[in-house]
């Protein structure tokens, strides 16, 4: 079935009115037909009063040549006298020799007979004549009009009725895509704006008519859920965000602590001290990263300062510092590409790049090679970072850029945020970050052209 | 030297008091608004140790009030929130600089001693027991022999020397000598400051370069 509701409703409306107006003009040409019957019989009643005087008089086949050369132009006249031992007396020349078409031969006791044949000349039938069997006195009488005139304007006034009856039908189904088009043209903007809504656009709604037809209301209860997601979603955040704050100020006093003991022995930290603070450091890494996810995706980080950049030396800088991590992991690590310009806040772009780079640097094995190639495709400023790993099956490819999923390939365990923080990154950008797997994995940063 | 610690936050007073004491400083500490500003308006401190976020009469407000009654007194600015904003407010409120939450003592210890030197002269050659650093033609040598260093690692052991017989965090090596600050960073660090001692204290007996586990690095003729 078609997907269209403007054209569905267009359909069943174009059928209705054909089965409409078909059924009218089927009941109007019935009813045009049965007058104009009625009145050819009336004609052929005149005739046979004019009859009766000329008949059994000498004036008969004058009468008889006179009344068919009257019918002749139009309305050609049939005739076919017999007496009452049922020999001719008088026919018009236009009946055939096996005498006239469909007479039943009626007895003097029984009601005059109408009935309608085909025209004895017609080729196809299709010319009919009326015709009228009765006695008058002795004389068996049957007498008949061509319908030529009648037939001629049934026909024409059907042909008329049908084109009519098209157009109102075509004009119906327009006007009914028409109107849907028209009431269904909110749905579409309902539908744009659902697909631009995310969960950080704060306050953008579905768009109202205002009407509160069936459509407006919709609306309406699609606004309310989506606020109310939005606020569960807020409070979801806020709870992680306060969590995550409220852990600096320990983590600070604890690290503090341990610090000034480490440095208040003589040979610097013992061994356990070292690892706490240590520790404690990877806790305020994960704890500041979760901070900046949560600053990314409720679309804090949207009021940074933007500027021009050139993708392709914030990828070459950071490629070059990274290096030798590479190399001592005896990967190899290169950076190709051409110049593109974004306009972004340079920090998180760096961010972005860094955590592509360190997810690919932990996912290459000794003897591997990670790639970085810059350039504009597609209308957009792209960066693509391939490793040398084993790659991602299909349904990892979405779910690396969750937050702390581990594929635990790689080496080195990840925080399970810096490709959230990526994408988050790309996408306060209007771009994103995707992931294919040509074979090792390829990671492209998309961001909009500078402009 | 001087210095004042307005911090509500005990736990976060408590180790800065003591780590400012025992790196030879004298410290008052203040655990609210009104009292950090009523110390700091009385008393010739050295430097100020702020955290914003106080209770009766907050951090920015206290700032204010300081430079509108006249004190040019350097201001270290704590946040519990990194965020730009913050940072900015700070610095425009006359804060000299910003240390978000959670740090480092060593780095605020850093920051510090930073501050108080502000304005006296830097030499440009400077000299860890016999390492000679010479600012103005970037070259260093140890005991006379000609150190072959790149780019990178003449920067790292220049900030390494300013810093002599001070311990720097990664964080602080990252942001200075990078002018950039990532976690994936540390490991470059801990690379270059490898590459150093391959040429600054493997062919010597006495080391400089010296590791402070958990905390940083420190470059000292004295270990």
């Amino acid at each position: 079935m078609n997907r269209s509701i403007r054209l569905r409703i267009a359909l069943a409306v174009f059928t209705v009115v054909v089965s409409l107006v078909a059924l009218q003009i089927v009941y109007v040409l019935q009813r045009f037909q049965h007058t104009f019957i009625e009145e050819v019989d009336d004609r052929l009643e005149e005739d046979l009063g004019d009859l009766r005087i000329v008949l059994g008089t000498d004036q008969l086949s004058q009468w008889i040549a006179q009344t068919a050369g009257e019918h002749r132009r139009e309305d050609e006249f049939f005739i076919e006298i017999r007496d009452r031992e049922n020999r001719l007396v008088a026919r018009s020349t236009n009946v055939p020799d096996s005498g006239f078409p469909g007479t039943r031969g009626i007895d003097r006791s029984q009601k005059p007979l109408y009935w309608t044949f085909p025209h004895p000349r017609s080729r196809n039938g299709a010319r009919e004549v009326r015709a009228l069997e009765t006695w008058v006195g002795d004389w068996h009488v049957c007498i008949g009009i061509s319908l030529k005139e009648v037939q001629r304007w049934y026909w024409g006034l059907r042909k008329n009725l049908v084109t009519s009856l098209l157009a109102i039908a075509v004009l119906g189904g327009l006007s009914a895509y028409w109107v849907a088009a028209r009431s269904l043209r909110p749905v579409a903007q309902i539908a744009a704006q659902a697909r631009s809504l995310g969960g950080s656009n704060e306050g953008t709604l579905l768009p109202r008519t205002g009407s509160g037809d069936e459509i407006d209301r919709l609306a309406a209860v699609l606004n309310d859920l989506l606020s109310r997601i939005r606020a569960e979603v807020l409070r979801v955040r806020r709870l992680t965000a306060d969590a995550a704050h409220a852990l600096r100020t320990p983590l600070t006093a604890i690290r503090g602590h341990l610090e000034l003991d480490a440095a208040a022995s003589e040979s610097g930290a013992s061994d356990h001290v070292a690892v706490a603070i240590e520790q404690v450091d990877d806790l305020v890494r994960f704890v500041n990263r979760l901070l900046l996810l949560e600053k990314l995706e409720s679309g804090l980080g949207e009021s940074l300062a933007r500027e021009r950049l050139d993708l392709l030396t914030h990828a070459q800088a950071l490629v070059d510092h990274l290096r030798v991590i590479a190399e001592e992991r005896g990967v190899s690590l290169e950076c190709h590409g051409e110049s593109v310009a974004i306009d972004a806040d340079a920090t998180q772009i760096r961010q972005a790049i860094v955590n592509l780079l360190d997810n690919a640097l932990r996912h290459t094995e000794s003897g591997g090679k990670v790639s970085v190639e810059v350039g504009e495709r597609g209308g957009w400023a792209e960066l693509a970072v391939v490793d040398g790993g084993r790659g991602l099956p299909g349904d990892q490819l979405e779910r690396v850029f969750e937050r702390f999923y581990s594929t635990r390939a790689g080496t080195g365990a990840g925080t399970g945020l810096g490709l959230p923080i990526a994408r988050a990154i790309a996408r306060s950008y209007g771009g994103d970050v995707t992931a294919t797997s040509p074979g090792g994995a390829r990671f492209v940063l998309r961001l909009p052209l500078a402009g | 030297m001087r210095v004042l610690v307005v911090e509500d936050e005990l736990r976060v007073r408590s180790f800065v008091e003591r780590g400012l004491r025992e790196a030879g400083f004298a410290v008052d500490a203040a655990a609210d608004g009104e009292d950090g500003l009523r110390l700091g308006l009385v008393n010739p401190y050295d430097a100020i140790v702020l955290d914003l976020m106080l209770p009766r009469r907050d951090g920015l407000s206290v700032l204010r009030e300081l430079r509108s009654g006249g004190r040019a007194t350097p201001v270290l600015v704590l946040s519990a929130r990194d965020e730009v904003e913050d940072r900015v407010r700070g610095l425009d409120a006359g804060a000299d600089d910003y240390l978000p939450k959670p740090f480092a003592f060593a780095e605020l210890l850093a920051r510090v001693r930073a501050l108080l030197r502000r304005g006296t002269a830097r030499p440009s050659l400077l000299e860890v027991g016999d390492l000679k650093v010479d600012l103005l033609s970037r070259k260093a040598e140890r005991a006379g022999v000609r150190l072959d260093l790149t780019q990178k690692e003449f920067a790292l052991l220049e900030y390494l020397a300013r810093h002599a017989g001070e311990v720097v965090t990664r964080t602080m090596i990252s942001e200075h000598v990078w002018d950039m600050n990532f976690d994936s960073f540390s490991n470059v660090i801990d690379v270059y400051i490898r590459y150093l001692r391959r040429k600054i204290d493997e062919p010597f007996e006495k080391k400089l370069i010296h590791t402070r586990r958990g905390v940083g690095y420190m470059l000292s003729a004295t270990p």
